[in-house]
């Protein structure tokens, strides 16, 4: 039985537990998301926290058969820090970072394969990265994306082809 | 098919769909086609790991302190619920209790108040009674046309006095008793009234005060009988056995 069985099982049954395991295994990737999205360590914090919260309240509705549990509580954390931002920036509209990850490999102790990872992630052209970013963080259509980018449409699919085959090569290779 | 798959997968809804981005009917179409097209599965399948393996590149620690935070917030949120539960179950049986508390406390106002009523209404019709008889007293009393006479009876040897008063005119008449013979406790003196062999009784002298005028049926002619009888009175008294026979009419 894997974990998000095991924290899915949990959260339907309302056992607290099932908050400690998910934090345990995702509010890193979640927590960095937020940052991604809001650029302040402790918005992205008061997000997370609100994320949380969220992912407990709403855990009846979580339907196994549409989603993985990580894209699911992706979806609710993503949201909630955009509304986050939203409220706090009225008048900035979102911005899409096309720059280098911020992730300090040494800091975060991770294993010799995960070092592997981040060296192929670092591969990742930029460009590719900032579409990608766009789509899976900021939820903006492809259209959207090409007028924030200043690209024309075709350049945001073949980005995005690319981009989606490099992370394919990258998850295969950690596999 | 394959065409078709292929322009699904290159028109981007189905990274928007594992994003969360499209709206909810967009949303449905794809979940139906996720579960008709094993491609289209496929390619979400895959989508999503590559989603949690992009979003794993910004891995960021948040502060220890986070965690106790959240599972104390949660702690909060499910202590509420259940107060919550436990409020609305409260308010409602307090709500059952007051309405039935109510809907009794109507039902005995409403038989008090029918009480009430029907206490008034006697007292107001004794009033109204009172009143006539006190009208009947001062015109019987006061009218030159009244015969007054007095008459005296004997009952075991005691002899008692009264007087009647009897006016023609207003076909009213009174009976007044100076004193009445001491009965046993079972024994009661009834008034009644005999016309044309049909007797009609008037009532019962229980205790008598002096100067008490007892008004008798003087409508038509007939004659005012006092027979001493069982209590609480006798329905066929014996005109034979009265100590009083007045003649009226």
């Amino acid at each position: 039985m894997g974990i998000d069985t095991t924290i899915v099982g949990l959260l339907k049954a309302k056992d607290e537990k099932a908050l400690s395991l998910l934090y345990d295994n995702y509010s890193e990737v979640l927590y960095g998301v937020c940052f991604q999205i809001l650029k302040d360590t402790s918005a992205a914090e008061d997000a997370l926290q609100e994320s949380f919260i969220k992912i407990w309240k709403n855990s009846h509705t979580y339907d196994q058969k549409k989603a993985k549990l990580f894209t699911w509580i992706l979806r609710i954390t993503r949201n909630t820090a955009i509304d986050l931002y939203r409220k706090t920036n009225k008048t900035k509209p979102l911005e899409v970072q096309i720059g280098i990850s911020t992730v300090n490999i040494k800091d975060q102790g991770f294993e010799s394969d995960h070092l592997d990872v981040q060296n192929h992630m670092d591969r990742l052209a930029q460009k590719n990265k900032a579409v990608l970013e766009a789509i899976f963080f900021f939820g903006m259509t492809q259209r959207e994306v090409a007028d924030y980018l200043n690209i024309p449409l075709g350049t945001v699919k073949s980005r995005l082809r690319i981009g989606l085959k490099e992370l394919g090569n990258i998850y295969q290779f950690k596999q | 098919m394959e065409e078709n798959t292929a322009a699904i997968i290159a028109s981007g809804d189905l990274e928007l769909y594992v994003s969360g981005s499209l709206d909810p009917q967009e949303a449905l179409r794809i979940e139906s086609l996720i579960e008709n097209n094993p491609h289209i599965k496929a390619h979400i399948d895959l989508l999503e790991s590559h989603l949690l393996e992009f979003s794993a590149q910004y891995k960021k620690t948040p502060v220890k302190s986070l965690k106790a935070n959240i599972e104390r917030q949660v702690k909060r949120i499910e202590r509420l619920a259940k107060f919550s539960w436990a409020s609305i179950v409260l308010a409602v049986v307090v709500f059952l209790m007051t309405s039935l508390y109510v809907f009794k406390e109507t039902k005995r106002m409403r038989t008090q108040q029918s009480i009430v009523n029907d206490q008034i209404k006697e007292l107001t019709t004794d009033f109204d009674q009172k009143l006539e008889d006190l009208r009947n007293q001062f015109i019987v009393l006061q009218s030159p046309q009244t015969e007054k006479k007095e008459h005296e009876s004997q009952y075991n040897e005691v002899s008692f006095n009264f007087s009647s008063y009897l006016n023609k005119e207003k076909r009213l008449g009174f009976l007044q008793f100076d004193n009445l013979p001491k009965l046993p406790e079972s024994m009661c003196f009834q008034i009644w009234v005999s016309r044309n062999g049909i007797k009609e009784n008037i009532g019962i002298l229980s205790k008598i005060d002096k100067q008490q005028l007892i008004q008798i049926p003087f409508k038509e002619k007939g004659t005012i009988h006092i027979t001493i009888e069982k209590k609480p009175g006798n329905p066929n008294p014996d005109p034979k056995a009265s100590i009083v026979n007045i003649p009226i009419g």
